[in-house]
């Protein structure tokens, strides 16, 4: 009966958008990748060895330390170990392995306390060596901090920067849109004429502004979460005037007419029916902005005003490490921010890729293109 | 269309004057004034700082400053002196602008040279691993910031001595005929242009490759492949000229937010321009300094605004405006 | 032309364009150099200055500059990038300071004299010496310079070191070539006050001060022509935001043993490079010959390449520079909030209460582990340091001043005599009602040297368990905060001496009533003992010419702030500088101007001589 017909049997739009989605190699890479690194930041007190103001004075820019398996008796030992080092020029910063001795890898060592996730105390951490040796897998920087900690610790601030902007930028964009474009009339005119002044601004100047304008006793945590704010700030209004581009497409339907001889509530209208229907370029806008949020907050730390010490972020780590004399005598230092901002930013652009091709519409109704 | 142009340029003026506004606000509202810069000399006294407060008027209420300010643009068209460099405004700023806007030009110049043709040949080898290669390298620049290609870029130029290490000139520009400014000129621009052009690259060749796609579907293509026509003349003579459209409005963005996101590259590369000296401004609240250069980079943001509106007008012939 | 083929002629022009833009690179040309002449007969007063070697003439000088300046009016300059310009190179005053001898020399008076009371000083002025126009160099020009120095609406920095007790001096011609000044009172600091008040053309300013446009008489858009000037150097070109090039004073009096006149180099070049790194990079390829402002991190690198790229690291010794931190021990008086009670706290009275206790700072500043910074932050090129006389400061510094030095567990012990104690057991010490021992200690974040040992200072003061959190912040904000609103708890800074560096020229830091006296700026009357006395010895020291009695007062008001640990000292940096070896008599010195301060002396050596 169904060759008479000649339609496929319905499918839900879940399952449609994971097929298409799947077809996307580079997108689901992405979401792999970024899966991984929010699990990894939220994981951050667990799996790094040290707190990230821990400081180390023996080990002043200690290069990485390589995982070994083979020792200096060319003996094969199951469990990696590391080499203890000591400091053998002070003015050059150079270190030399001690070829004897081995510190092997321990899993789930004891630590400094901390609290998992927010909540849960804990002071076990994935991996260590017995003290007093330490490991620094990816190195130390001028302070004798673990990079491998502070990359961690930094990953939760600059991947959830990216996360609170669009949610407080895409929220009001979103509202002030919609409500925008149903609306019109005065509403419209002030909401577009704000935005067109937020938009003429120079974005850059803006923030420096606003930056210097904080009561400056706070501590960095809010002083963090003022920066996403001030980012956010900035970022509504793009939005903003694209949504209402598509709502007044939209205030036409049928649907929206229906609803409205229904008598319901004009908000609830702007809510609950055509807000819905901007989703699928408003979650690949969002995908895309996160990375936008992430490099401001790399700007803002080259102005000096980011994140500051000693918490860790990307940016501020970046900008600490951007000197010649690190790029030639410690590039550990330089690359590893460098490497995690880029590898982020690249997955979500790929996923933000994917997922435009999943959620659009004529490739998944099978339109004419492969 | 000349009303349409006249009532732009007067749509602009109260949005011009909102932007100072926003931006005085902004700047009175942090703490402290331009006199704060002189702090570290132990050998200033209070009384000196007082007595230049007064001289430069900063002990008067932010209204009355703001006031006095508008007066004197719209009267005198005077924007104000610069505190630091006791020069107006308006002359410390036109240095700095061109060289931003050669800057900002030259970088939309690379963006756009690569991001058409690339934009095209993904299109037309849309799924391939050509498409999927250059989308994969134009995401790569745009994911590195622009802190560390600068610095890395900076480096192989010292090392390598191809190109020189930052600045806008060299020192024997002055003694150099016309062909050899050009070949210096170029020499400078290239590493800066390359920086800021390169990172909106990635999302212009995908609207490009996304658009040419577009029109790739429409029925008169679907004609002229039927009559016969070649792939060839198919998407250069017929497809491309409609595809290229939506991407002009976005030219007039790109250039309003490339004169401030040039920034970075500017100090990295010496880069003589607007942006180096606002930041210097604004960190030190040499306050006019600063409304000058925000009411100038608006301004051009405007403009680009209206030349692109114009540009589309002029190319898409379904567009009129009244 | 077809899109097609547009494109693909644009593809093949790309490599010929390419190699074009490269080959340019390649071969420096050389122009034939001409060697200048002397023109203009030798003034009648020439000033013969030693040299280490007999220099040529020809050949330039680039030196790279952080910021560009601002104005070439030396009296309204407030910023290094223009007084490195405008001070010493394009204009003179009446002294000048020999960085190397560390003396005071005659540059356009060529001798002066004081009556024994220490109230009259003569200058004699130098016949002969002339501006860049030409004209000569009287003493009308200097009185119209002191005069314009002393205007009350301009009011120029430089007013506060020619006035004693906010009075200022008498000063008269008595002919064309000397002047008088009367003082109210000795002050030892007449000969560099007098010297940092540098002389402009009557011929040319006095119509723009008359009618009240000084503030913008030479500023950046004059045009070369008419900025006359009565230093060894005139302007020959600006360009904004890119270099400023200077060339000689064919009318300069100074001249070397053998009669030649002064300066060598054709021309001085100041390149504005905003980006210390890119900074770095233009040396190692050669486009500038020298800088002033070297990150100790890149010492190493510097040292590494010296053979490769022909230039000497000049070591110079500890830099002018201090760092210290202070705790905010200021109260509310009639020129500080006086909408408070006078005497009231400005910061949080529980933390007064911990910071007004000498004890207390002693602790703090004995729990710091200057070692350590010394090794890290600067990486090891750096100095342990008890004042504003640095090791550096060959006149006035003395060994004997000494401060309380790393002993944590002296530390631990003196906080616990106070009654400090744990009682939580969270590592944090509480004060006896309970409080814990928690401050804020800002600065600004744009300085990294000061944002790392900040960061030192927060580590350390937890092991003796005092919880310090540092607050980075913009400049403009932070200096707000220490003279304005006074919202800060405690504060990490510094200071650098002026030239020269005698304690009188700062003396806004140590009198009770100075704005740089930061740990109580601005009191209407001495507040403690101690304040007093050192108000009395600050006095003393300027008000007499006697060395070895104002060496006695300076190590007394030295000893009594240490002993207050009103500044808790940190290291300071030993200063290295870069400059190329095919220049002769290259003096680098730790005073600024570093390096330019002999510019005049400084010459190509003949390519055979190179080292």
């Amino acid at each position: 009966m169904s060759e008479r017909t000649g339609a496929a049997p319905p499918r839900s739009p879940w399952l449609l958008f994971w097929r298409q989605f799947r077809k996307s190699q580079l997108g689901v890479v992405g979401g792999a990748l970024l899966a991984l690194l929010y699990g990894l930041a939220a994981l951050a007190p667990f799996i790094a060895p040290y707190s990230q103001e821990e400081m180390d004075r023996a080990r002043f820019f200690h290069p990485p330390q390589g995982l070994h398996w083979i020792d200096g008796a060319h003996r094969f030992h199951l469990v990696p170990f590391v080499r203890p080092t000591t400091l053998v020029d002070a003015s050059n910063l150079a270190y030399r392995e001690d070829p004897a001795r081995l510190l092997p890898l321990r899993l789930f060592v004891r630590g400094a306390r901390y609290r998992l996730l927010g909540l849960l105390p804990a002071d076990r951490h994935l991996y260590g060596v017995d003290p007093p040796g330490r490991i620094y897998l990816l190195g130390a920087d001028g302070f004798g901090r673990d990079v491998v900690s502070r990359l961690l610790y930094g990953a939760q601030i600059s991947l959830t920067v990216g996360l609170v902007g669009i949610a407080i930028s895409f929220t009001i964009g979103l509202l002030l849109g919609g409500v925008s474009g149903y609306f019109g009339g005065w509403v419209d005119v002030l909401i577009m004429r704000s935005t067109e002044l937020l938009l003429t601004i120079p974005g850059l100047y803006l923030i420096v502004a606003l930056r210097t304008m904080f009561p400056t006793n706070l501590p960095s945590q809010q002083v963090y979460l003022g920066i996403v704010a001030i980012l956010s700030l900035i970022g509504w209004a793009g939005l903003a005037r694209i949504i209402r581009g598509i709502v007044l497409s939209i205030r036409s339907l049928e649907y929206v007419a229906a609803a409205e001889a229904l008598g319901m509530g004009r908000l609830r209208i702007v809510t609950r029916h055509i807000l819905p229907n901007t989703m699928s370029f408003v979650i690949v806008a969002a995908t895309i902005a996160v990375p936008g949020f992430i490099l401001g907050e790399v700007f803002l730390s080259f102005l000096g005003v980011g994140v500051q010490e000693p918490s860790a972020s990307w940016g501020n780590m970046l900008n600490q490490a951007r000197s010649l004399r690190v790029l030639t005598s410690f590039p550990w230092l330089l690359f590893a921010p460098g490497l995690a901002i880029f590898v982020t930013v690249m997955a979500f652009n790929f996923f933000g890729d994917g997922l435009r091709d999943a959620l659009d519409p004529r490739k998944v109704m099978g339109g004419r293109s492969a | 269309m000349r009303t349409y142009i006249l009532r732009r340029l007067l749509q602009a003026i109260p949005l011009l004057l909102g932007v100072s506004a926003v931006t005085f606000l902004v700047l009175k509202l942090a703490p402290g004034d331009f006199l704060n810069t002189m702090a570290e000399n132990p050998g200033i006294s209070a009384e000196t700082i007082d007595s230049l407060r007064h001289r430069f008027g900063l002990d008067r209420p932010w209204w009355v400053q703001y006031g006095l300010y508008l007066r004197n643009v719209f009267l005198h068209f005077d924007f104000g002196e610069s505190f630091s460099r006791h020069q107006p405004v308006f002359t410390v700023l036109r240095e700095g602008l061109g060289n931003t806007l050669l800057l900002a030009g030259a970088a939309a110049l690379v963006t756009w040279c690569l991001a058409i043709p690339l934009g095209v040949l993904a299109a037309v080898r849309q799924f391939s691993w050509v498409d999927k290669t250059l989308s994969v390298l134009s995401f790569m620049w745009l994911s590195i910031p622009e802190v560390l290609s600068g610095l890395l870029l900076l480096f192989l130029a010292a090392r390598t001595g191809w190109l020189p290490v930052g600045g806008m000139h060299s020192l024997e520009w002055d003694q150099l005929d016309l062909a050899g400014k050009a070949v210096d000129l170029l020499r400078h621009i290239a590493l800066p242009a390359l920086v800021v052009g390169l990172i909106p690259l990635a999302g212009r060749m995908r609207q490009m490759r996304a658009n040419l796609l577009d029109v790739l579907r429409l029925d008169y293509v679907t004609t002229a492949r039927a009559k016969g026509l070649d792939e060839r003349h198919v998407v250069f003579k017929h497809a491309l000229r409609n595809a290229i459209n939506p991407l002009i409005t976005l030219f007039g963005f790109t250039l309003g937010s490339l004169v401030s996101g040039s920034f970075i590259a500017e100090v990295i590369f010496a880069w003589p321009g607007l942006g180096r000296i606002t930041l210097d401004a604004l960190l030190a609240k040499d306050q006019y300094l600063v409304m000058g250069s925000v009411l100038m980079a608006a301004t051009v943001l405007v403009a680009g605004n209206l030349i692109a509106d114009l540009l589309l007008a002029i190319a898409d012939p379904r567009i009129a405006y009244e | 032309m077809s899109s097609r083929t547009t494109i693909k002629t644009l593809l093949a022009l790309t490599p010929i364009l390419a190699s074009a833009l490269l080959a340019s690179g390649c071969g420096k040309g050389g122009s034939a150099a001409v060697v200048w002449r002397d023109t203009h007969p030798l003034p009648p007063d020439t000033m013969t200055v030693p040299l280490a070697e007999i220099g040529r003439y020809g050949g330039r000088f680039i030196i790279g500059q952080t910021a560009g300046p601002k104005s070439f009016n030396p009296l309204m300059a407030n910023e290094t990038s223009t007084t490195d310009v405008t001070d010493g190179r394009l204009f003179a005053s009446l002294a000048d300071y020999d960085n190397a001898t560390q003396q005071d020399t005659p540059w356009l008076a060529r001798s002066w004299e004081v009556t024994p009371d220490g109230l009259t000083w003569t200058w004699h002025l130098r016949r002969g010496a002339a501006f860049s126009d030409g004209q000569p160099i009287t003493a009308d020009d200097i009185l119209f310079s002191f005069e314009v120095a002393y205007d009350d609406t301009l009011h120029p920095a430089v007013q506060d070191l020619i006035k004693i007790n906010g009075r200022k001096f008498e000063v008269s011609k008595v002919d064309s070539y000397t002047v008088v000044m009367k003082l109210p009172s000795p002050y030892a600091l007449m000969v560099p006050a007098c010297g940092s008040v540098y002389i402009l053309p009557k011929h040319v300013l006095e119509p723009a001060y008359r009618s009240g446009r000084f503030g913008s008489a030479y500023n950046v858009s004059t045009p070369p022509e008419s900025l006359v000037t009565s230093g060894a150097w005139t302007l020959k070109q600006y360009v904004p935001g890119e270099k400023t090039v200077l060339s000689r004073n064919p009318y300069w009096f100074r001249v070397d043993a053998q009669g030649h006149r002064l300066p060598y180099l054709d021309e001085l070049v100041f390149l504005i490079v905003p980006d210390q790194n890119t900074a770095a990079l233009k040396f190692q390829a050669g486009e500038v010959d020298g800088l002033d402002n070297v990150k100790p991190e890149d010492y190493k690198m510097y040292e590494d390449n010296q053979g490769k790229q022909n230039y000497t690291l000049y070591t110079l010794g500890p830099a002018l520079r201090t760092y210290f931190f202070w705790f905010n021990l200021n109260t509310a008086n009639a020129k500080k909030m006086p909408k408070l009670k006078p005497g009231t706290p400005l910061v949080d009275p529980v933390k007064y209460a911990w910071f007004k206790n000498p004890d207390f700072r002693r602790a703090c500043s004995m729990a710091i582990d200057r070692d350590a910074i010394i090794r890290s932050v600067l990486y090891g090129s750096g100095v342990k340091n008890w004042s504003t006389s640095t090791a550096g400061n060959k006149q006035w510094y003395s060994s004997d001043i000494k401060g309380y030095d790393y002993d944590p567990e002296k530390a631990k012990a003196l906080l616990a005599k106070l009654g400090f104690k744990d009682r939580n057991g969270d590592g944090i010490l509480e004060d006896p009602a309970g409080h814990t021992v928690s401050f804020t200690l800002k600065t600004n974040s744009d300085n990294n040297v000061r944002v790392a040992m900040a960061n030192f200072v927060r580590d350390d003061l937890a092991k003796i368990g005092i919880q310090c959190i540092p607050t980075g912040m913009d400049f403009n904000t932070l200096i707000t905060n220490i003279r304005s609103d006074f919202q800060y708890e405690a504060a990490l800074a510094g200071l650098q001496s002026a030239t020269p560096p005698d304690p009188g020229m700062g003396q806004n830091v140590y009198r009770s009533s100075g704005l740089t006296h930061y740990w109580n700026i601005k009191q209407l009357a001495p507040e403690t003992p101690e304040e007093v006395r050192i108000d009395q010895l600050m006095s003393a020291n300027v008000g007499t010419l006697d060395m070895s009695q104002r060496r006695k007062s300076w190590a007394d008001v030295q000893t009594i702030v240490n002993d207050q640990c009103y500044f808790i000292w940190l290291p300071t940096l030993i200063q290295k500088l870069p400059v190329r070896n095919r220049f002769g008599n290259v003096q680098p010195s730790t005073i600024p101007h570093q390096l330019l301060w002999n510019i005049e002396r400084v010459f190509v050596k003949p390519p055979g001589a190179r080292v």
